[in-house]
């Protein structure tokens, strides 16, 4: 129920994102009027209304959709790359270089995210949108990392992976085959949670004035566009506000729906240590 | 249009009133009763200053405060008359007597006068301030309008003697307007290339009829009345600074009643300041204009042009490109004129007598295409050997009204092909940057002093602040011209002349004027907002007593 | 216990170095940031007073030496010692984000609690579903939210700042109350998305310990509904304990919002300012003073840990 509903808003943002300059016949940036059209509420003609430099505001959360579900996908996408990489690593490895892999991701851990972005922004001066997408997919891989090393790790001691490997399977061919399928649930999981979290990063970012850099804008950049004019104007800051808080539900409750699918199946297949059977959400599960 | 010359009359006789009643004199309409000491102001301003030591305080934030701690010699009037000395009153100089060759003058100091921790002014306080200002390890801004002075001298403890090189019209001026007068006997230990990083930075000790009393970081500052002060304390007891970067939560502290002035009221918040029942809106002329300045020369490398703004031809095709009129009106509605030049309007003497760039797109598109700047590779921007049309616009995200400048000018020059990308900076790195030439194109604006002197600070080719590095032998001519005689009718000449060369080579797009209404409590009677500083007349400031509210009855509080 | 201990210097050792890194990449240095104007001697010998002008080992250790003894250099934005700066933010920041931690920690376990031992209720779905909207709010958006509400249209409460402008020229009462009042706003726009996440925590650990074989024990037992429930709790609190410490990144990144929004003289405000006017010496030390704000509350939650389970300290 719930996943079929988020999955229904997703597809919306997805189409609304995709197919932005056909839904509105305004571009983001042009200004349409700078005297005449500027700041109008809610209107037939610009059903979100316009913002002080006269630019529709339909538009501008439309293609913001874009940019901004755009930039987290990627970054998720990234981060779950990099993360399973170094934890599939740890997991296979095990050792010596498990324990420096851990303990690396423990100092890691501790370097808040946000301050090392606003630092490098800061220092930096304006980060290109690409930039941007690599830094966050940077810097937030390391959770992933912990959950697929701890995952990988318990994998190794299965029957299945151990029957593999005493008839000479390579590692790597070992993961790609053995043990990657077992990990899917877990990355679709995090990463849906992980697109959630990243919109609002992104948009917390923009708002500060420290992420997407103008002309492009996210939903971000337009509601910290409006957020001096917040008592005048509110057309400005409240839609692309729900924007972000509806997209960022819908990922939530998607991942919800998906751990809660998983863990069914998993529970119902063997019983296991996997930190999917309990709503770890932020944050790997401790309780070991 | 007030031009400086159909003033005049009425000048001479606020002068001659003056020299009549030497106090400085407030509102006209005050009873005595108002005049009654006591109440505490509360300004929002939107940045917090990061220096109170005068010669470096640049900012109006950093101003506001030094002005009232800290004296000069003499003030200028209220009208602002630059020329000779008619118009300037008695401050922290009792008189002054002039050389027979106008070549010196000595200033008597007030021998009452004395520092806020009870030292008395002494003439070395003056001779040591010159120092300071001119000194190159302490950078000074004002460095380069006391060019004109050679020295300053000791005669006797209370005399001090200024040398000019030259005989100027504004040489007056130029001695007494630039320079706080500061306490040597506090400072002269302490090496000039640290003085910025001592404690009289945060903790300054001055003359003025208010002390300081404390600078909460990032909050506040707040002086009190020096009721030891020879002129008279101030009457009012406690103005404090509140700083609040927001401009909406600013607005809403002041309808709140938590704020009772502020001088940057955006005209969306002025209807609701009208309909209150305890604001004000007071009609405050500003000596200020802004500009999209360019750099002429290449960013890292001063030796060389900048590769795009180094031909006045583009300049001109992107001043062709901008439609002012539309911009003032988008950003102001009504609070705002277009910019004629580097002066404000009420400062040119005469506006008709130069022509400007017209808005004309078409001849925008031409002129870049005669030059070569055509978009080759069909991405929309215009390029020229590889190089594309693009730059940075710096400007001060603090302000919304270069921010809404900025993006609209994005927009606009995008029209012609040109890609400008707003960089939004903190005021304080804004003017790290500028200063240090480390920019393309900057929106900038300057509150001016009085009278036209500063063009030769920020536009001569010799000028410390001439940011874009704007360099016309024939500009610079007109104005040593135009700054050196005597005659005034010949001056005017020299000042179209150099205005229309100005325009022509535009080093800058001139944009906009603003009319700055100062919002202000109702219980609180200013004296005249000056156009150099609505600040300078504060300690004349008062609250009736019938009229006061709760925190006007704290009374001194922790005075010394 | 120890090693966690270790592990807290060597993060703050780490945080330090990525800054070095951050500002040795960064385009420009001091000297640089000095202008154009400045002759090439004068910066010269400010890079020599600076040692930039070192091989980058030396600069490395100096820097690190500098940071052992507390010197985080010169802002260049508010014309004071950066280790002044942080003297004033940092207790800003820690009763901001100590007073959100307890109020979200007393919340959330109190709301999952009840929800663990009804679970799967009605109202127990209820609840989860307006925690999971709740938690999809970005605190900047909620922090302008209240703004706008409590401060701009109701002013209930003050816009900004952490005290009233004549905050010193009231009794000692009104003090209080001008600061709770100064408090409100931004401790519950970072509160709201914690609430939201201990609380999920505390009902899965809850309705994990009713599960548990010690309950089934005391209900066989005949305890009453409430003891057993009580039994639970002590057990579910482990695990929230746990995330506490590992919330700590997420918490500080959410205070920089806030803290910027409402003007509250914290850290982030602080980082925000620096960033704002290119500080370079105030944003490497606000990643450094974050990290060990982090590393601090991990070792703090895992003392609470051993003191809570005594499991924990034989491992």
């Amino acid at each position: 129920m719930a996943l079929r509903r988020s999955i229904g808003v997703l597809a919306l943002f997805a189409v609304a994102a995709i197919a932005a300059p056909w839904l509105t016949p305004y571009s983001p940036t042009e200004s349409l009027d700078l005297i005449t059209a500027k700041l109008r509420p809610p209107s037939w003609a610009h059903p979100f209304g316009t913002d002080r430099y006269s630019r529709d505001v339909l538009s501008r959360v439309l293609h913001g959709a874009r940019v901004s579900l755009a930039v987290a996908s990627l970054a998720v996408l990234l981060s779950l790359l990099i993360g399973t990489t170094i934890g599939a690593a740890a997991g296979v490895l095990g050792g010596r270089v498990e324990r420096a892999i851990r303990g690396g991701i423990d100092v890691l851990f501790s370097v808040p995210p946000l301050l090392v972005l606003l630092a490098v922004a800061a220092l930096w001066e304006g980060l290109s949108t690409a930039s941007l997408v690599l830094l966050i997919g940077g810097l937030s891989w390391f959770d992933v990392a912990r959950l697929v090393a701890d995952e990988t790790g318990s994998l190794m001691t299965r029957d299945f992976v151990l029957a593999a490997q005493a008839t000479g399977v390579r590692r790597l061919r070992l993961l790609r085959h053995h043990l990657f399928p077992h990990l899917v649930p877990l990355l679709a999981v995090n990463g849906t949670l992980g697109i959630a979290r990243t919109i609002s990063l992104e948009a917390g970012l923009s708002f500060l004035g420290l992420g997407i850099r103008p002309p492009a804008a996210s939903w971000g950049t337009i509601l910290g566009d409006g957020a001096s004019m917040i008592q005048t104007a509110w057309w400005l800051t409240v839609f692309p506000g729900v924007a972000i808080v509806l997209a960022v539900l819908a990922f939530n409750a998607l991942g919800d729906a998906l751990r809660d699918r998983f863990a069914a199946r998993h529970v119902a297949g063997a019983a296991d240590t996997s930190p999917l059977v309990e709503p770890p959400r932020l944050l790997p599960a401790p309780l070991s | 249009m007030r031009a400086l010359l159909s003033a005049l009359p009425c000048l001479l006789l606020t002068a001659l009133t003056a020299l009549t009643a030497l106090s400085a004199c407030g509102g006209a309409d005050h009873t005595a009763s108002d005049r009654e000491t006591g109440g505490t102001l509360i300004v929002v301003v939107p940045a917090e200053p990061s220096t109170l030591f005068p010669p470096l305080a640049s900012n109006t934030h950093e101003l506001a405060v030094v002005s009232v701690l800290f004296d000069r010699l003499a003030e200028i009037g209220d009208d602002l008359e630059t020329y000779g000395d008619r118009g300037f009153r008695p401050r922290l100089a009792a008189s002054w007597t002039w050389a027979t060759d106008s070549l010196s003058v000595a200033f008597r100091l007030d021998s009452a006068a004395q520092w806020h921790d009870g030292a008395p002014v002494r003439a070395e306080d003056v001779r040591y301030t010159f120092a300071v200002y001119t000194a190159d390890s302490v950078g000074a801004e004002a460095r380069s309008n006391l060019g004109n002075i050679d020295s300053v001298t000791v005669r006797d403890s209370l005399t001090a003697v200024y040398w000019f090189k030259r005989r100027m019209p504004q040489q007056f001026f130029d001695a007494v307007y630039h320079t706080y007068i500061l306490p040597s006997h506090l400072l002269d230990t302490i090496p000039m290339e640290r003085l910025a990083r001592a404690d009289v930075a945060r903790q300054p000790v001055g003359t003025g009829r208010f002390r300081f009393a404390r600078w909460d970081p990032g909050a506040r500052i707040e002086v009190i009345a020096d009721t030891a002060n020879s002129r008279g304390r101030a009457i009012l007891d406690r103005v404090v600074w509140s700083f609040v970067s927001d401009l909406g939560a600013a607005t809403i502290k002041l309808f709140a009643g938590d704020a009772d002035f502020f001088e940057m009221i955006r005209s969306q918040d002025l209807p609701q300041v009208t309909q209150s029942p305890t604001l004000r809106s007071v009609d405050n002329r500003s000596l200020q204009y802004n500009f999209l300045g360019f750099n002429l020369r290449a960013r890292g490398d001063a030796s060389r042009p900048h590769p795009i703004f180094g031909e006045t031809a583009v300049r001109r095709a992107l001043h062709m490109a901008v439609d002012r009129e539309t911009l003032v009106r988008n950003v102001f509605d009504s609070l705002g004129l277009v910019a004629l030049g580097p002066a404000p309007r009420a400062l040119i003497p005469d506006t008709s007598a130069f022509n400007q760039i017209p808005y004309d797109l078409a001849g925008a598109r031409a002129l870049l295409d005669s030059i070569g700047w055509m978009d080759r590779n069909a991405d929309g921007i215009r390029d020229r050997d590889g190089m594309p049309l693009a730059f940075d616009l710096l400007a001060p995200g603090s302000s919304e009204a270069r921010k809404s400048y900025a993006i609209n000018l994005q927009e606009q020059l995008r029209a012609i092909g040109v890609r400008a990308t707003p960089l939004l900076l903190d005021i304080n790195a804004y003017v790290t940057r500028v200063e240090a030439h480390d920019f393309d194109a900057y929106s900038g604006g300057w509150q001016t002093d009085p009278g036209l002197q500063g063009l030769r600070q920020t536009w001569r080719s010799t000028g410390s602040s001439n940011y874009g590095s704007y360099a016309s032998p024939v500009f610079d001519a007109l104005l040593d011209s135009a700054t050196s005689t005597f005659d005034r009718e010949a001056s005017r000449g020299y000042w179209s002349r150099a205005f229309q060369q100005i325009v022509s080579d535009a080093p800058a797009i001139w944009l906009y004027e603003q009319r700055t209404p100062v919002v202000v409590h109702r219980r609180v009677n200013t004296a005249p907002l000056r156009a150099d500083g609505w600040y300078h007349g504060l300690a004349d400031w008062s609250i009736a007593p019938t009229a006061r509210i709760d925190r006007d009855r704290i009374g001194l509080g922790s005075a010394r | 216990m120890l090693s966690r201990l270790a592990e807290s210097v060597v993060v703050v050792f780490f945080a330090a170095t990525i800054a070095f890194i951050l500002l040795q990449l960064a385009p420009g240095d001091q000297a640089t940031a000095l202008g154009e104007t400045v002759s090439p001697e004068v910066r010269a010998a400010y890079r020599e007073r600076l040692g930039l002008d070192q091989p980058v080992p030396t600069q490395y250790l100096r820097w690190m030496s500098a940071i052992a003894q507390g010197d985080f250099g010169w802002s260049s934005g508010q014309q004071r010692p950066v280790a002044a700066l942080l003297r004033d933010a940092i207790p800003n920041t820690l009763l901001l984000m100590g007073s959100a931690l307890v109020l979200s920690l007393s919340c959330g376990v109190v709301l999952g609690a009840w929800q663990g031992a009804h679970a799967n209720t009605r109202r127990d779905t209820a609840i989860s579903s307006a925690l999971l909207l709740l938690y999809s709010i970005p605190e900047f958006l909620l922090a302008l939210l209240l703004l706008l509400l409590f401060a701009f249209t109701l002013r209930w409460f003050p816009s900004g700042g952490i005290t009233d402008d004549l905050h010193r020229f009231l009794s000692p009462p009104q003090q209080w109350l001008d600061r709770v009042k100064h408090l409100a706003l931004p401790l519950l726009s970072l509160s709201v998305v914690t609430i939201a996440i201990f609380a999920r925590y505390q009902r899965a650990a809850m309705r994990d310990a009713m599960t548990q074989p010690f309950i089934q024990t005391a209900r066989a037992k005949g305890l009453s509904e409430a003891q057993v429930r009580r039994h639970a709790r002590r057990a579910a609190v482990l695990p929230v304990i746990t995330v506490t410490g590992l919330l700590f990144p997420s918490l500080l990144g959410g205070a920089v919002v806030v803290e910027q929004i409402f003007a509250w003289p914290g850290m982030g405000w602080v980082l925000m300012r620096g960033i704002g006017s290119r500080d370079t010496a105030v944003v490497a030390a606000a990643v450094i003073v974050g990290s060990a704000m982090t590393a601090l509350g991990a070792l703090l939650a895992e003392i609470a840990r051993e003191v809570v389970d005594p499991r924990v300290r034989h491992t």
